[in-house]
């Protein structure tokens, strides 16, 4: 196995602000080339988590059944999604965006495979690295909600390393 | 007034588990954050699992496949120091290899590794539905303890694995090497036993397997603050050691033991090892129920009590010294405890109250050497945060108040 990332080099702690910025661009960047990415209002007037957000968290649900210990054998990307949706539409907008952000950033970086969500990392070289990263653990501990075991009550779920896909 | 609470946070075990992340100290603008509040101390955790994952390899191997995970957390400690932080490094989980699961773990998700010892790992009701689900994990996969909390069988004396794993740790972090610009201020032995690690009782002498038996969690923990002493002992001495870091839970089933059950397991079977702790080891203690429900009568102090007379640790007000190495208040437990309140000022108001109550050198201040917060970013499913969630810089109102607080380290 090993890391198939390149050496970082020397650390370089990243500011927040390029932190922001870079967010900001590739929020812009999705805004510009995919469907629009904001939470769309139902009829009812509640909060519903968008066509392509929903989309890619199939795909998501889709590439963590290729987890090859297993862990997540019964996931149904189907039935996960429904789930997930509800969740979301019971959310304060501070989580709805969090959601949405961290959807947005797996779907810009591409075809969510689950090769790419497990490569293991040791260090980010730049803010958009560390923020493709984020977006990436994040992404896991959302797809929890909807196919991993739940927590035990006033308990906080514990999101463990994706094993590489290759022998490890 | 205590002139040493020290402020800690705790940026959770992702930082460990996937470099990168929102918890990973070196991004983020997480140091910073530090800076901002004024935080002296952050909990950084030391996963064994993902530094391990092959036992034939050592964890400074080059070609360890846990090497991204070393590099991560040697960048993290780095990236402490030179931001004027200290840490405490939490030791974390046990690997497969070394607690006798690896099979088990090969199937995981399946009924084997489900039914495997499920009176110690989830409630009776949470066994109970999935039975009635035909044991088909498809149609229900039940909230258990993960394999990688299950004590090694062989124990955790200075001969384990774990003590290895420990003494790892030392060697490469201990206070003694500060000059090297990559070190710690304390190592946590672990992280909440009473919950997360398994078994803690011997078998039922009942027909119900859930019931009660023997408590073993104790003995367990007494024999790792044994090793832990030993450790530091052949290195030098040089750094502080935290123990037990059980969360306020009172009450005990087989899937958690209440800390008065704990406590009082623990202090005798320290007793009947023989074992006198060294004033470098410190009682840590969580406290999440005193902040959220606003307690005068303390958790902390009521483990204080316990400890009178008994510990021969780190002392501090005519008493044991206990460091809160982890709290918060949930804003789940807000619109629960408080549900006439906002819960963004409710958690302000708890953590107001907090530190007017633990700053202090008496009363529920009394022995209190550092006051832990669960995080800088809030975590949607566990939302104690100071920060809305990732990426948002937005800072909730408990986030300004510590802004306000005093620095000590």
């Amino acid at each position: 196995m090993g890391s198939s990332e390149s050496s970082p080099g020397p650390l370089r702690a990243l500011r927040r602000r390029d932190f922001l910025a870079g967010t900001l661009a590739a929020a812009g960047a999705i805004a510009i080339g995919a469907p629009p990415a904001r939470a769309a209002a139902t009829a009812e007037g509640a909060v519903a988590l968008s066509a392509p957000r929903a989309e890619t968290y199939r795909a998501l649900i889709a590439a963590l059944r290729h987890a090859p210990d297993g862990r997540f054998r019964h996931a149904r990307p189907g039935p996960a999604v429904a789930t997930f949706a509800r969740w979301y539409g019971e959310q304060a907008a501070a989580v709805r965006q969090h959601v949405d952000t961290v959807l947005d950033l797996l779907r810009a970086a591409g075809p969510v495979r689950y090769d790419r969500l497990a490569r293991p990392v040791a260090a980010c070289p730049d803010a958009a690295h560390a923020r493709r990263q984020a977006a990436v653990a994040a992404g896991v501990a959302l797809a929890a909600v909807a196919i991993a075991p739940p927590p035990a009550t006033g308990e906080r779920p514990l999101i463990a390393p994706l094993p590489p896909a290759g022998p490890r | 007034m205590s002139l040493h609470l020290r402020r800690i946070i705790d940026l959770g075990a992702g930082g460990a588990l996937y470099p990168g992340s929102v918890g990973d100290l070196r991004y983020h603008g997480n140091i910073e954050h530090f800076l901002e509040t004024r935080t002296s101390w952050v909990r950084l955790w030391a996963d064994w699992p993902s530094l391990q994952p092959d036992p034939a390899y050592a964890i400074d191997d080059p070609a360890n496949p846990g090497a991204p995970w070393l590099q991560a957390l040697d960048e993290q400690i780095t990236a402490a120091c030179a931001a004027g932080l200290r840490v405490v490094l939490t030791a974390y989980r046990f690997p497969l290899w070394a607690n006798g699961t690896a099979e088990l773990g090969a199937q995981a998700g399946t009924d084997a590794e489900i039914g495997f010892d499920p009176w110690d790992r989830m409630s009776p009701a949470t066994w109970a539905r999935y039975v009635a689900a035909g044991r088909d994990p498809a149609r229900y996969n039940p909230g258990r303890r993960g394999l990688e909390f299950r004590i090694p069988p062989g124990g955790l004396g200075i001969d384990s694995s774990w003590a290895a794993f420990l003494e790892f740790l030392y060697v490469r972090y201990h206070a003694g090497l500060r000059a090297s610009g990559r070190w710690v201020g304390a190592f946590e032995l672990t992280n909440e036993p009473t919950h997360q690690w398994w078994p803690k009782y011997g078998p039922s002498s009942t027909d119900d397997p859930f019931a009660l038996g023997t408590p073993t969690l104790p003995a367990a923990f007494a024999e790792a603050m044994r090793t832990a002493q030993v450790v530091g002992r052949r290195h030098g001495n040089t750094t502080r050691l935290l123990a037990p870091s059980v969360a306020d839970v009172t009450d005990s089933s087989r899937n958690v033991m209440g800390y008065p059950d704990f406590i009082a397991g623990l202090l005798d079977a320290l007793d009947a090892l023989g074992f006198r702790p060294s004033r470098r080891m410190t009682w840590s203690h969580h406290n999440y129920l005193d902040i959220e429900q606003r307690k005068e009568d303390t958790s902390v102090q009521r483990v204080r009590a316990m400890l009178a007379g008994r510990w021969t640790g780190a002392r501090s007000g005519g008493g044991p010294a206990i460091w809160i190495t982890e709290s918060g208040a949930r804003l789940s437990n807000m619109r629960r405890f408080h549900p006439t309140e906002d819960p963004l000022q409710a958690q302000l108001t708890c953590w107001q109250l907090a530190w007017d109550r633990f700053f202090r050198a008496d009363g529920p201040g009394a022995g209190v050497g550092m006051l832990g917060q669960y995080t800088l970013h809030a975590d949607p499913a566990f939302d104690s945060g100071l920060l809305e969630p990732w990426p948002s810089e937005v800072h909730r109102p408990s986030y300004d108040f510590w802004t306000t607080l005093p620095r000590f380290a």
